[in-house]
Formats: structure tokens, C-alpha cells, sequence
């Protein structure tokens, strides 16, 4: 009875509890997909609640159909939701964003994202982590507005960076800080999973706080740190391998018909040797045989982090290597790094960053031509009874053309190098009151290389030998030193003045060491015999030099904000430089910038389009000391000469020393807005910035009259001025569709002019030389390396055409030409084809560069998809003429017909000819010029993480990736991102066929315990 | 309603503008007059030929404005539109017009047609035709036997017994022709009676041969004499020379001929060289340097590079110890030994001479401590030769490459160009400016270089090296012929009078060198 009574009340109770339910679910992390631990679920105001258990999983009783839930964890955002007499309820809780960014890493201290006045970006490690490279930078194509990347291709091959343009000759690269240490213009060294994050300070208002080596912009690089608490284990591993697409290129029985039809075309007799036909009647596919299909690509990280209140750690260990596509040639490193740092209390702390490191690699030999242009009917090797004991000379030299045989290049290759570092800081931070920081740092990055050569003696032909073999060894020293030291203060005052003024002191000293032993003529080329001792020392070559530079800075930066509205940072900076005569040593690098926090107003309050809008701007002067250390010094050189034959040593003046010299400055504005609209869902950015160099250190001719040599006479002048002006426009959407799917799509474009206003005022300055004359013309006011040359016209169909192309009093502008030919406009109409007839035809620098990001999640599969693209820019695709059989070198497939072959058939590819009279391909033409725009897939990647019910507190998540799996573009060369790398800023464009960048698939595994 | 009608009226102003700028744009230029441009040429008839040019010329005029001008003949491959707005940026109300057009060298046609077309910016032509015939006279009448142009006929004095002096008569031979018709032939002996101002009428003819006699006083005297040929169009071509009434001659210059004996046309169908001069060592004292490629080569000695006669030297039939000057009795010398170089010196004063021969490695080398046909001068700072070394041919020094010589296989200072096999067609007229030196393709190195004694009439060839580094030993040095004098910077500009397939001979020893007809 007693039963039935509580039954009965329970029933009663559940019929007046009519909106009383019990809801159960899950709570899930939306970065790891996996189930959350401890989380907190409240109902709203009533004060009850419970946390996750170890599956993410929550019960709640006697929860009211209308109760809204709080679900919350620390480092995340918090979400309510309406139960509306939901049962079930999972949830995915976000990482809080706005609290993980919000502080960004500017030079010599930080700032609340929010807080921000002038244009920094920040990449996260993981974004980095995401591709697998060697050089971190390769992983930021796309992700940073107005940074352009190009990549090469080669194991070890750095990539090379343009933030904002270009507005100097002297140098393009960024200038690298890792925690505080300028470590250079190259990061190859560094383990990318070692970075936390990586800032791009793109405007002079943020770098000029690094004064005379931030022109082309500062990338400061932040290495993890340890967190206390327990100690966090993972191990990251990805394998696969690299593929570089096959180029077609014509057979054997092609080739020789192209080889022949160049003779015939031009009534010659041809010289064809047919050896082929009987010693390699199936010839040879040199592709195949010198390019291996793949190529390995390993990359092993482990990193243990953790700590107590007083002391934090994060230890890490790496291993990377990228084979080449040769049977010679890879990269690989070892990285150690050990981050700690020890508070002894409230006042006192200091740290001790150790990142030892070792680098070793053979230098891949570049066969690609080789391997493109070799006659196809010659074998790999001479006929075995002709072999001797020299295994070198086993090689047959090509029958048809005078390409090196590249299987035997690539058994010679033998070229060596050995790197040992290690960048090491340690510092000391006092805080004697609250707001008043102090710290020094003192930070050394030590490399040491040791770099081996040897070239065996071999004989395949007169012109293809190495008469005395030769060994070398060379052994370089790099010891550089950094001491930073800065105070800072920080202070809000009247609740709504902050403040925050920082002055400091760096010193810096640079030093090279080289030494390089070489000898010739050894007794043989076994590899016992390749030491320098064994060498002839009749032969013998020994050098070494030192050299040093050095640099005091004094600098300081006040920041204030009034009620997180209204923003003003200035900072300045004193630079002296031992690359500087006395009286200019020393120069200032100020800047200002603002912002204007406008969603804080109170009259944005009742809007809702707007859930952040912000305007910035700055201004900002920054230097450029990159320029030989001893440009300010008269040198003299040493020469021979015959004297009534005898041969004398003598000496010159070598270089003109400019003891006038003085810092070259880039002065550098930029606006920018940033908007967030729906709910922070769609993030955009648009800023616009100009940049101009003035006394840019250029090297300009002496006067000849003055008697020194006319090489060596080039003078170190501020003379030069070049500016940068573009815009750069962001898009960033982050939704969710139901409570299992997130995704995210960021666009960035930009556009970036760049423009000599002068370079040494001796005239335009030509680069790319090609056939005797040059490729790309500088000039004064003009954009820089623009392609300058004669206007390709199409192709003579008959005589009428090449009768009709005539100036008004029939002179033949074109007098050798014959039908097949390419007509060159004749622009001035003097009847005579000469420079006056050349024009603008290429611009290399692209008009947009664009990048797309992709990404989603659904439950515990992930998936990134990154694009990069450069469009508008053009290309001098040097391939039309190395695989068009003028000399004798193999062709690409179809060439045969693809060359004009009679009325009709072709109106872009000239006739094949062995004379080429009418300069079809020595010329610098447009008909070298191609549209280089391409957008390339540089990653896909999907993951799975496995449910902590398989894998219990471990983490598990397995992965795929293909990098640049596919390149969207109509340009015909290899590889339309590769010509954008060679060459300086003023010879850029040009395609070399240079090792092109490989397609990489790779399978990941990342463990988390 | 209201609404509607603003929307026409603006939709109307809006189509009216595009309808406005269309027709601005399309037109460009109004009509002035409307009429039809005019053409006056200068002739209608246009006399050419194969491998000439023919120019069209006259006035064209046109108020509202010349915008193109087009040149038509399909049996010429001529369609030529000049584009006068394009070359000017406007069109023009008056234009002269010269257009030529070169007709090529196998052009086997005998007339065309050329259709001119004037076109204004109204559209509005004007055309006139130009007959073009094949009849065009392009060529100066030619010497095809004669006195070389500056040279010395010399008219041997002979002394009797009773000490009188007398010469013979001297007939001398003159063939000319010209591609159209000869007209006449002028002959003069300045200061000779009865030889002056001698007009003969050739009638028309293509070819004439004329015998002119000279008879002169026997007495010791130099005469300056012209013969002038004239063709039907008046183009004319004229040889100076001198007539010297003389006992033996002291030849500024004497000339080793190796072809057969009165073989005319082989004296005078090479470029250059041919007979190839020797040294002249002293007064009436030569020596001759000769590369006897095969046994029996037969050689004679001449005063004119383009005549056996009046001097021929051989040997005396009745002495062979001796020198004979007879162009129909002198015998040859006979070089039995191939493949030796042989050293000939004569002594006119008293007819003799001696030879003898020496070998190919005891010829003395040009190239100093360099070796032909081996190695690079240079050596590479590696310490290898990598680049094979050549005497090279081309339009300068850094092209030399274009024509690489070939070495003689028994003789490595004699180089050729083509090589055997190989053809080197030169057209009549070309010149040819090169010099020769070694060859890199980078044209890095500067080390042995030859120029000639005179760049449009070669006969020898000397050291010009801007290094300075020659052997010492060779006949002359760098820079200096043997006689001291200097070698000037003279390219080799010699011009091709006969079009045919050539060959180059280059002996760096003995300095010499020949462009003759090949196959």
C-alpha cells in the first residue's frame, strides 16, 4: 500500500511537473571533435546545473521545457540554448577566438588584437602545421593578404617573399625575428611545428620599431612555450611522396624528322647522325630515366609540454626530409628545442630558449633541361667494349646535339654540406611594481658548415669532359649576437586613459668566417682519394676572409587609447650601423598610427549590421642597410697581366668606396578598415597602402674618363627611389549549419604596383640577358622588370605577306624573312627592324594575387582545401626556344606539326630551321611572352579523429593530403609559380625550367597522450 | 504617364548619343570635296630586270584626305596596302609616292602589271596600272681581257748590235662585253701620236674583241694610257694603265701563277689571290713561297695579275738554268715534290733563279706556342682546355664562328672553307667584309687575327694580334709586314663579281690567301 501511495504521488507529481523534463546529451570541442571533459551545463537563472562526464556526457533533471541551458568551458565560447522540451541536446562548444587572439605579438612587446593600430596578421601554428614543408613560409601562400610566396621546387629551397611589393633593389626578403632574435632573411632552419604563431608586420607603423631592416616589411615568429599542468605529449608524423608531372616531349623517330625538317627548310644538307638506329634502335626516354617518379618526404615531430606554477617547459624534437627527384640530392634536419622558463616570484623571472640544430644535404642537381633537351636516339651508355676502368667515361655523349648526357651529370653529382646551429636566448624579466616591466635578452644564433665538392676527371667528347678532377672543402662560421633590453610601462588611468610606453637598447654584432681549401688533378675518383690532400698541390687554391657588421639601436614606443575608442601609437627608432661612414651612421625611424574603434561609440549600440568596425591608419618610416659591408671602402684587387709575355701580378682599384653613404628609407602609409558583420560571422578587411624609397642605395657607374676599370668602378650612391602602392581586401566567413557541420571560407585579395621613380639616372637599367641583348627593362617612372622587346605579329602565311611588310617606300623591314617566319611589328615604320621598334610586352608582377581558404568539420572528420593565385602577370617562357629543336636539342611532342608547316597551319610557331635567319627565336619577342596567371590547389587535407570511446584520453587523429595537387592555368611551361622566383626583383619572370614544384601526397598521423 | 514620357525622352537622348558617337567614330574625317583623290606617276612603263629593284613613283592628291595607298600585282606576290593614318596619325591631302620592289633573282617572267590604288577617307579610289618589263639595263659594260686597271704594260727595249735601240710592237688584246649592247671603246696614250683619242665603234654587239697595236718610239719613256668602254645606256668602265717603253723591269710587283699558261679566264674568275703576289726582296730580286699540294704543278711568274702577256716568266727552253720573259716561249718550273713548301727566288736582271723546298714542320708556325687545331689558348681556371681552337670566318671576330675553316689534313697551316662537300654560293655583286682570327663562341679571346694589305684588292694578308702574341720567327711580325711597313686594320672586303659556288684557302704560313670557284 505504502508502494502503490508513492507511485501515485510520483505520478501526481510528474502530472504537476507537466513542463518538467530530464535532458540528456553531449558536449563535443569544436576544434578536435572530441568529447569534452568537465564542461559546465546550467539552467539559466535557476542555479543548478552539472558538468560533462568523461564522454562529454550530461544528465539534467527537472529541467522546464522553457529553461534555457548555459553550456560553458573555460577557452571556450558559452552557448545557450532553448531546451523547448528537447530530450536530447549535444552540443559543439567553439574555442573562444576573440580570447585566443586577442593578444598579437608586435616588436618588443604585445597588444590586444582589438587594440590594434597598424597592419599585422597573425598565422597560427596549426595553419602552418597543416601543410608539410621545410620552410614554414611555403605554408603561408594564400593565408596573409599582400604577402606573395613563391616557391621553388628543389629539397631545401627557400621561398621567396614579397610583403606589400617592392621598393628596393637591395634585397626583397622580410627581415625574420624568432622570439626576439633577427635571425635573417631565411627560416629553413626552424621546425614549423615549433612555431605557436607567426606575425607579418606589413606596414611601416608596426616595423619601424626594427628600423633599418624592416623595408620589406618583419615576420616575428613566436616558438611554443609550456603551459603548468601536466605534461602533454604529441607526436606528429607525416609520410609521402613528391611527383613532378611528365612534360612531353618528342620520340626518337620525331625528333630526327624535326632535326632534318630544319635543315631542309633552309635548302641545307643535314648533318643528322643516325648512330642511333642501330646502337639504340628503341631510344632513349630521358625523362624516365634520370627523374625518378617520386620522391620521399618525411617529417617526425615529438614535443612534450608542461610545467608547475614556478617552472614551464616545452621540449620538442624533429626530423624533416624532402628527397629530390634525382638519384642525387635531398635536405634533412634534426631540431631540438627546449623552451623553459622559470618566475622565482612575483617580481622575478627569466627564461632560457635552446634550439640546437643540424642540417645536412646534397645539392640536387637541376637535369630537368638536361633531361628535356637530350637526343632521345642516344643511349645512356657507349657500347660496353668501349668502356675502360674510368666508370665516368661509360656515358655516350649525345649524337645530335650538345646536351650533356644528364644520367652521367647526375653520377658525377657530388656536392655536399653539413650545417650544425644552434639560436639560444635567454632572458630576465623584473617587474618591481605592477605596471613596469624590465627585461633583458641576450640571444646567439651560431651556425657552422662544412661543404664538400668533388668533380671527377671523365672524357665523353672534346666538349664534354672534365680534364683534372677537382675537390673542395669549405668551412663557414656564422656567430651572431643580439642584446635586447626594454622597459615598459603600463597604466590605465581614470578608467578609461591606458597607456603603455616601452624605450629600449639593442646591440648586435654579425660575423662570417670562411675558409676554402681546393686541389686539383687527383690520382683517381675513388671516393678514398676525394680529400683536398690528395689534390696536386701545384693546383692548390686556399681562401678565407672575415668579415663583421654591427648595430646599436635605442628605440621606444608610447600607446594610448582613450575608453578602447580612440587609439594612438608612436614609436621611434635610432639605428647606427657600422655599414655607415662617420656622420651618417646614425639614422631616426619614427611612426604613428591611429584607430578609431567605432563600434565602441555609443551611437553604434542600436544598430545590428555591424558587429565590429574599425579604421586605422599609420605612417611610418623604415630603412634598408643591405648593402656590402664594406661599401664605404676604397679596395684594391688583385690581377695578372702580360707584360712583353710575361705573365705579372699587379693590383687595382677593385671597388670605389662612398664615404658619403647614407641610410636608404622607405616611408610607408596605410588605411585600413575592419568590419565583422552577422554576429561576427563575416569578418572583412580592406586596406590600401603606399610606399616609396628614397636615397636607395644603387650602384652606379663611375665616370670612365676617371681611369678605373669599368666593372669595378660602380660606386655604392644614395641616388635611387622606387615606391609600392596597392590594396589588399579580406573576407572571412566561420558558420555552422546544425549542430554537427562547421565551416569556415576566407578570401584574400591583393594588388600591388611596383615602380622605379629612379635608379641611378644613367638610363634604364637591363637584366635577363638572352641572345646578346636583355629581357627586362628598368627605366626611370616605369613599373619594374617589365619585359621590353619587338611585338611578335603572327606568323608570314605566303610571300605576299612577307612582300607587303614594308615601310611606305618598300623597304623590306624583314629581309631574311620567309613565309613561316614571325612578323615583327615594324612600330616606328622606318622599314628597318631595330630597338627603336621595341616596346613594353610583359609585366611579371601580377595584377591580383588571391588566396582561398577552405575548411569544415563534420563530427570528427575534418577537411582543409587551400588555393593561391597570381592573375594578370605574364611570363618570359624561355622553354618555347630550348625544346624547339633550334639547336639541334629535343622538342616538345608534336612539334612537327605544331611548327608552321605550309599557309594555314600555324600562326604562332615559326617554321622549323636550322639558321634561323630571321632571328625567330633569338630575339627578345612577345612571342615569348605568355599569361602566367594560374590559381594552384596548394592543399587538400582530410582528417579523422577517432572518438575518445576507441582511443580512451588518447588523441588520435589520421590524415590526408595532397599539396599542390592541380594548377588551374593556361600558361604552357612547367610551372607558372616557379618563374616568379628566379632572379632579383628586377629580373623576375623569367622561365629557366627551373626545378618546378612537385605535387606532394602524404598520410598523417597525430597522437596526443 | 508623366513617368513613361521621361523615361522615352531620356531613353531617346541616351539611343541618339550612342546613334551620334557610332557615326563619329565610324566616319572620322568629313568630306572637303567628295571627289576622288588623282595619281599622277611618273611613268607608266618601268624598265627592270631579275634581281633589280623597280620603284613606283608620283603625286597623289586628295582633299579630303589620302588614307591608304595599295600596290597590287598577284604574279609578284605584291599586295602592299601603306596605311598612311597609321604611319602619319592623320591621312594626307597630297603624298608622294616611292614604293620599290626587288624582283628576285629567278624571277622568269617578262612583264607585270602593278595596279595602283589611291583610297581617300570616303571610300573613294582612283587606280592606274604600271607596266613593269624585264628589259632594264643594270650592268656597266665589262673588261673581259685588258691591261689590269693601274697596271704597267711594259714594251722591252732591244739593243742591236750596233747599239740601236729598238722595241717591238706590242698587240694588245681587249674583250669586253656588256648584258645589253656595247656602244664604243675609247683608247688613249697620252702624249703618244697617233694613239690618242681613238673612238672604235662596237656596233651594238653584247661582246666585242678588238687587237690594238702599239707602236712607239724606241726611246725610254712611261705613258699614261686609258681605255674607256661605253654601252648603249651610256654606263661606262675604264682602265688606267701604263705603258712603259723600258729594257727589264724592276716589277713593284710579280705574281706566282699556277694555272695553265694563256688560261685567261683562270686568272680572273677568283674573288682574290689568284695569281698570288711574292715578295719582292730587292731590286729585280723576288722570292716566291709556294705549298705544292700535288706532283707536277706547273708555275709561271707575271707582271699583270690578269694577263700572261707581255711578261711571262719561265724558264728559258734553250737553258733551264735561266729565266725567260715570253709569254709563248717561256717553259714552266715544274714542282714534283707534293705536299712540301717550296722557296722560288728569281733575278730578273740576270735571268737566274733557285728553288728548293722544306717541309711542312719546318714552316715557320704563325701561331707561336699555340697549336693548330688542338687545344684553346686559355686554360680554364680549373686548369682544362675545354674549347677547341679555329681560324674562323665571319662579319667580325665574335661571329667568326659561323664559318669555321677546316683544316688541311697534310698541312696545318692551310685551312678551307667549306669544307669538302660542302657548297658557299656567293651572288654577283655581294661584298664580303671579314676578317680571320680564332674562334670561341663567346668570342672570350683576341689572340691571332689577320688583316689584308687592301680591304677591296687583297693580296696578301699580316699579323694583327691585340695581344701581341704571334711568333716572333714568322716572316713578319704582328702588326708589321716583312718590309717593316704596317699592317693596317683593313677588313677583307672584297666583292663578288660572278655569282657561282666558291672556296676559301687561307695558308697562315705563308700569309696568302684565294676565294676561287668551286663545284
Amino acid at each position: 500500500m505504502k508502494k502503490q501511495f508513492l507511485v501515485l504521488c510520483l505520478m501526481l507529481l510528474s502530472i504537476c511537473g507537466y513542463a518538467q523534463t530530464t535532458v540528456t546529451g553531449t558536449v563535443t570541442s569544436a576544434s578536435d571533435k572530441q568529447p569534452m571533459i568537465g564542461a559546465t551545463v546550467q539552467i539559466k537563472g535557476s542555479g543548478s546545473g552539472t558538468i560533462t562526464g568523461i564522454d562529454g556526457d550530461y544528465m539534467l533533471t527537472n529541467v522546464a521545457s522553457d529553461a534555457v541551458l548555459v553550456f560553458s568551458s573555460i577557452g571556450y565560447d558559452t552557448q545557450e540554448i532553448k531546451v523547448n522540451g528537447q530530450q536530447v541536446i549535444n552540443v559543439v562548444l567553439k574555442e573562444a577566438t576573440e580570447l585566443l587572439d586577442e593578444v598579437v605579438v608586435i616588436g618588443y612587446g604585445v597588444v590586444k588584437k582589438s587594440d590594434l593600430t597598424s597592419s599585422i596578421a597573425t598565422v597560427k601554428g596549426e595553419e602552418i602545421t597543416q601543410t608539410v614543408t621545410g620552410n614554414a613560409m611555403d605554408a603561408l601562400q594564400g593565408k596573409i593578404n599582400g604577402v606573395q610566396v613563391a616557391s621553388g621546387g628543389g629539397p631545401g629551397t627557400a621561398p621567396k617573399v614579397l610583403i606589400r611589393g617592392v621598393t628596393t633593389v637591395n634585397g626583397s626578403n622580410p627581415l625574420y625575428v624568432v622570439d626576439g632574435m633577427p635571425v635573417g632573411d631565411n627560416i629553413n632552419f626552424l621546425n614549423s611545428n615549433d612555431i605557436q604563431s607567426m606575425e607579418v608586420l606589413k606596414d611601416a607603423s608596426a616595423a619601424a620599431i626594427y628600423g633599418t631592416r624592416a623595408s620589406n616589411g618583419v615576420i616575428l615568429i613566436t616558438t611554443k612555450k609550456g603551459q603548468s599542468g601536466k605534461a602533454n605529449i604529441n607526436f606528429t608524423t607525416s609520410v609521402g611522396f613528391q611527383n613532378i608531372a611528365k612534360p612531353k616531349m618528342a620520340g626518337p623517330a620525331e625528333y630526327k624528322e624535326v632535326y632534318n625538317k630544319r635543315y631542309e627548310n633552309d635548302g641545307s644538307v643535314s648533318n643528322w647522325n643516325d648512330a642511333g638506329a642501330t646502337t639504340n634502335p628503341g631510344g632513349t626516354d630521358w625523362w624516365d630515366t634520370v627523374v625518378n617518379k617520386t620522391a620521399m618526404v618525411q617529417n617526425y615531430s615529438l614535443s612534450v609540454s608542461g610545467g608547475t606554477d614556478k617552472l614551464v617547459y616545452n621540449f620538442s624534437l624533429g626530423y624533416y626530409r624532402n628527397d629530390s627527384q634525382f638519384d642525387y640530392g635531398y635536405w634533412d634536419k634534426i631540431n631540438i628545442r627546449l623552451n623553459t622558463e622559470y618566475t622565482f616570484n612575483k617580481y622575478v623571472k627569466m627564461g632560457v630558449d635552446i634550439a640546437p640544430r643540424m642540417e645536412s644535404w646534397d645539392d640536387t642537381p637541376n637535369q630537368f633541361s638536361s633531361a628535356m633537351s637530350m637526343d632521345p636516339t642516344t643511349p645512356i651508355y657507349r657500347p660496353q667494349e668501349e668502356w675502360d676502368d674510368n666508370e665516368y667515361n661509360r656515358y655516350q655523349r649525345s649524337y645530335n646535339n650538345e646536351t650533356w648526357n644528364p644520367a652521367g651529370s647526375i653520377a658525377r653529382s657530388n656536392s655536399n654540406s653539413r650545417e650544425m646551429g644552434a639560436l639560444i636566448n635567454a632572458y630576465l624579466q623584473v617587474n618591481p611594481i605592477q605596471k613596469l616591466t624590465l627585461r633583458t635578452q641576450f640571444g646567439t644564433n651560431a651556425r657552422f658548415r662544412r661543404s664538400d665538392s668533388f668533380t671527377p676527371e671523365f672524357r665523353l667528347h672534346e666538349q664534354e669532359q672534365q680534364q683534372l678532377s677537382e675537390v673542395s672543402r669549405q668551412s663557414q662560421e656564422w656567430l651572431d649576437w643580439n642584446w635586447t633590453n626594454t622597459i615598459t610601462y603600463a597604466d590605465t588611468f581614470a578608467e578609461k586613459h591606458n597607456f603603455n610606453a616601452m624605450a629600449g637598447f639593442t646591440a648586435e654584432r654579425y660575423a662570417w668566417y670562411n675558409t676554402k681549401a681546393l686541389r686539383r688533378d687527383l690520382p683517381n675518383n675513388m671516393d678514398q682519394m676525394q680529400e683536398v690532400d690528395a689534390g696536386n698541390p701545384d693546383n692548390a687554391v686556399a681562401e678565407g676572409t672575415s668579415t663583421f657588421n654591427t648595430m646599436v639601436s635605442f628605440l621606444g614606443r608610447v600607446m594610448y587609447n582613450y575608453d578602447n575608442k580612440y587609439y594612438i601609437t608612436a614609436s621611434l627608432r635610432a639605428d647606427g650601423s657600422s655599414r655607415f661612414p662617420a656622420g651618417n651612421k646614425y639614422a631616426l625611424f619614427p611612426s604613428a598610427s591611429a584607430s578609431w574603434r567605432i563600434i565602441s561609440e555609443e551611437f553604434m549600440e542600436d544598430q545590428n549590421i555591424f558587429s565590429d568596425l574599425k579604421l586605422r591608419g599609420g605612417w611610418g618610416r623604415v630603412g634598408n642597410q643591405n648593402i656590402s659591408n664594406d661599401a664605404t671602402l676604397t679596395l684594391l684587387s688583385q690581377s695578372q697581366y702580360y707584360f712583353n709575355d710575361v705573365l705579372t701580378n699587379g693590383y687595382f682599384v677593385g671597388t670605389v668606396g662612398n664615404t658619403n653613404l647614407k641610410w636608404e628609407t622607405v616611408e610607408d602609409w596605410n588605411v585600413g578598415v575592419d568590419m565583422s558583420f552577422l554576429d561576427n560571422r563575416l569578418g572583412v578587411t580592406f586596406e590600401y597602402f603606399q610606399k616609396k624609397s628614397k636615397d636607395m642605395l644603387y650602384q652606379k657607374q663611375n665616370i670612365l674618363a676617371l681611369g678605373y676599370d669599368q666593372w669595378n668602378s660602380q660606386i655604392w650612391m644614395n641616388i635611387g627611389s622606387m615606391n609600392a602602392k596597392g590594396w589588399e581586401l579580406g573576407l572571412d566567413w566561420n558558420d555552422q549549419i546544425g549542430k554537427d557541420f562547421t565551416y569556415n571560407v576566407a578570401l584574400n585579395l591583393s594588388s600591388v604596383r611596383n615602380r622605379a621613380i629612379k635608379f641611378s639616372g644613367d638610363g634604364a637599367v637591363y637584366t635577363g640577358g638572352f641572345h646578346g641583348d636583355q629581357i627586362i627593362s628598368n627605366v626611370d617612372g616605369g613599373l619594374i622588370s617589365r619585359f621590353y622587346g619587338y611585338v611578335a605579329d603572327g606568323i608570314f602565311q605566303n610571300w605576299e605577306e612577307v612582300y607587303a611588310h614594308t615601310d611606305e617606300h618598300g623597304t623590306l623591314v624583314q629581309p631574311n624573312a620567309q613565309p613561316g617566319d614571325i612578323r615583327f611589328k615594324d612600330l616606328n615604320h622606318d622599314g628597318n627592324l631595330d630597338a627603336n621598334d621595341k616596346t613594353w610586352i610583359g609585366n611579371p608582377y601580377p595584377d591580383l594575387m588571391l588566396g582561398l581558404n577552405l575548411g569544415f568539420t563534420y563530427k570528427s572528420i575534418d577537411f582543409a582545401a587551400n588555393f593561391y593565385g597570381t592573375i594578370g602577370n605574364d611570363i618570359y617562357n624561355k622553354t618555347k626556344e630550348m625544346y624547339a629543336g633550334t639547336a639541334g636539342q629535343n622538342v616538345w611532342a608534336g612539334t612537327i606539326y605544331k611548327a608552321w608547316h605550309g599557309e594555314g597551319t600555324s600562326n604562332d610557331i615559326p617554321r622549323l630551321s636550322y639558321g634561323d635567319y630571321n632571328q625567330n627565336y633569338s630575339r627578345v619577342s612577345s612571342f615569348y611572352v605568355e599569361d602566367g596567371s594560374y590559381v594552384r590547389c596548394k592543399l587538400l587535407q582530410i582528417g579523422y579523429t577517432f572518438p575518445k570511446k576507441l582511443v580512451g584520453d588518447t588523441g588520435l587523429r589520421i590524415s590526408f593530403s595532397a599539396q599542390n595537387p592541380f594548377t588551374i592555368t593556361n600558361y604552357s611551361g612547367m610551372d607558372p609559380e616557379r618563374a616568379a622566383m628566379d632572379g632579383s626583383v628586377i629580373e623576375t619572370g623569367i622561365d629557366n625550367t627551373s626545378y618546378p614544384n612537385p605535387r606532394t601526397f602524404l598520410f598523417g598521423i597525430d597522437f596526443k597522450f | 504617364m508623366k513617368k513613361h514620357f521621361y523615361n522615352a525622352l531620356f531613353g531617346g537622348i541616351f539611343l541618339l548619343a550612342l546613334i551620334a558617337t557610332g557615326c563619329s567614330e565610324d566616319v572620322g574625317y568629313p568630306d572637303v570635296d567628295g571627289q576622288a583623290p588623282t595619281m599622277t606617276l611618273t611613268t607608266e612603263h618601268i624598265k627592270s630586270g631579275a634581281g633589280h629593284d623597280f620603284t613606283i613613283e608620283g603625286k597623289l592628291i586628295d582633299e579630303d584626305g589620302i588614307s591608304a595607298v595599295r600596290l597590287e600585282c598577284k604574279d609578284l606576290y605584291l599586295n602592299k596596302t601603306i596605311d598612311l593614318i597609321e604611319i602619319y596619325g592623320e591621312p594626307k591631302k597630297s603624298y608622294d609616292l616611292k614604293y620599290s620592289f626587288a624582283l628576285a633573282a629567278d624571277e622568269l617572267g617578262e612583264q607585270f602589271t602593278v595596279k595602283v590604288t589611291v583610297v581617300d577617307v570616303g571610300g573613294r579610289e582612283t587606280s592606274q596600272d604600271v607596266l613593269i618589263t624585264m628589259d632594264g639595263d643594270f650592268e656597266d659594260p665589262k673588261f673581259l681581257v685588258g691591261p689590269s686597271n693601274n697596271g704597267l704594260v711594259p714594251m722591252i727595249l732591244k739593243k742591236a748590235d750596233d747599239g740601236s735601240l729598238s722595241v717591238d710592237p706590242y698587240v694588245m688584246e681587249i674583250q669586253v662585253s656588256d648584258d645589253r649592247a656595247l656602244q664604243s671603246l675609247q683608247l688613249n696614250i697620252e702624249g703618244a701620236a697617233g694613239y690618242e683619242d681613238i673612238t672604235v665603234d662596237l656596233g651594238g654587239l653584247t661582246s666585242s674583241k678588238y687587237e690594238w697595236t702599239i707602236d712607239l718610239p724606241a726611246v725610254k719613256e712611261d705613258y699614261d694610257a686609258t681605255i674607256v668602254v661605253t654601252d648603249k645606256e651610256g654606263k661606262t668602265n675604264t682602265i688606267n694603265f701604263t705603258v712603259s717603253v723600258t729594257d727589264v723591269v724592276d716589277f713593284a710587283k710579280l705574281y706566282l701563277a699556277d694555272v695553265p699558261k694563256g688560261d685567261v679566264a683562270a686568272l680572273t674568275s677568283d674573288v682574290f689571290g689568284v695569281p698570288m703576289v711574292i715578295s719582292h726582296t730587292g731590286e729585280y730580286q723576288y722570292k716566291a713561297r709556294y705549298y705544292n699540294k700535288t706532283a707536277g704543278t706547273e708555275i709561271y711568274f707575271l707582271s699583270d695579275k690578269a694577263n700572261f702577256s707581255p711578261v711571262c716568266y719561265g724558264l728559258n727552253p734553250e737553258d733551264n738554268s735561266r729565266l725567260l720573259n715570253d709569254p709563248n716561249l717561256a717553259e714552266p718550273f715544274v714542282l714534283d715534290t707534293p705536299n712540301v713548301y717550296y722557296e722560288i727566288t728569281l733575278d730578273l736582271l740576270m735571268s737566274s733563279y733557285t728553288i728548293k723546298t722544306y717541309s711542312v714542320e719546318e714552316a715557320s708556325d704563325p701561331m707561336g706556342h699555340y697549336e693548330y687545331g688542338e687545344k684553346c689558348f686559355d686554360v680554364w681556371e680549373n686548369g682544362s682546355e675545354l674549347i677547341e681552337f679555329y681560324i674562323g670566318w665571319g662579319g667580325s671576330p665574335q661571329d667568326a664562328g659561323n664559318h669555321l675553316f677546316v683544316q688541311d689534313e697534310n698541312n696545318p697551316h692551310l685551312f678551307y672553307y667549306p669544307a669538302e662537300g660542302e657548297t658557299w654560293s656567293l651572288s654577283a655583286g655581294e661584298k664580303l667584309n671579314f676578317i680571320i682570327s680564332n674562334y670561341h663562341p663567346s668570342g672570350w679571346w683576341d689572340h691571332v687575327e689577320w688583316r689584308c694589305d687592301d680591304s677591296n684588292d687583297i693580296e696578301k694578308f699580316g699579323y694583327f694580334s691585340k695581344k701581341n702574341d704571334v711568333n716572333p720567327d714568322w716572316e713578319g711580325t704582328n702588326r708589321q709586314w716583312s718590309d717593316g711597313t704596317a699592317v693596317n686594320d683593313n677588313w677583307m672586303s672584297p666583292t663578288v663579281t660572278k655569282a657561282g659556288n666558291y672556296r676559301f684557302e687561307f695558308d697562315s704560313h705563308l700569309g696568302r690567301g684565294k676565294i676561287v670557284p668551286a663545284n
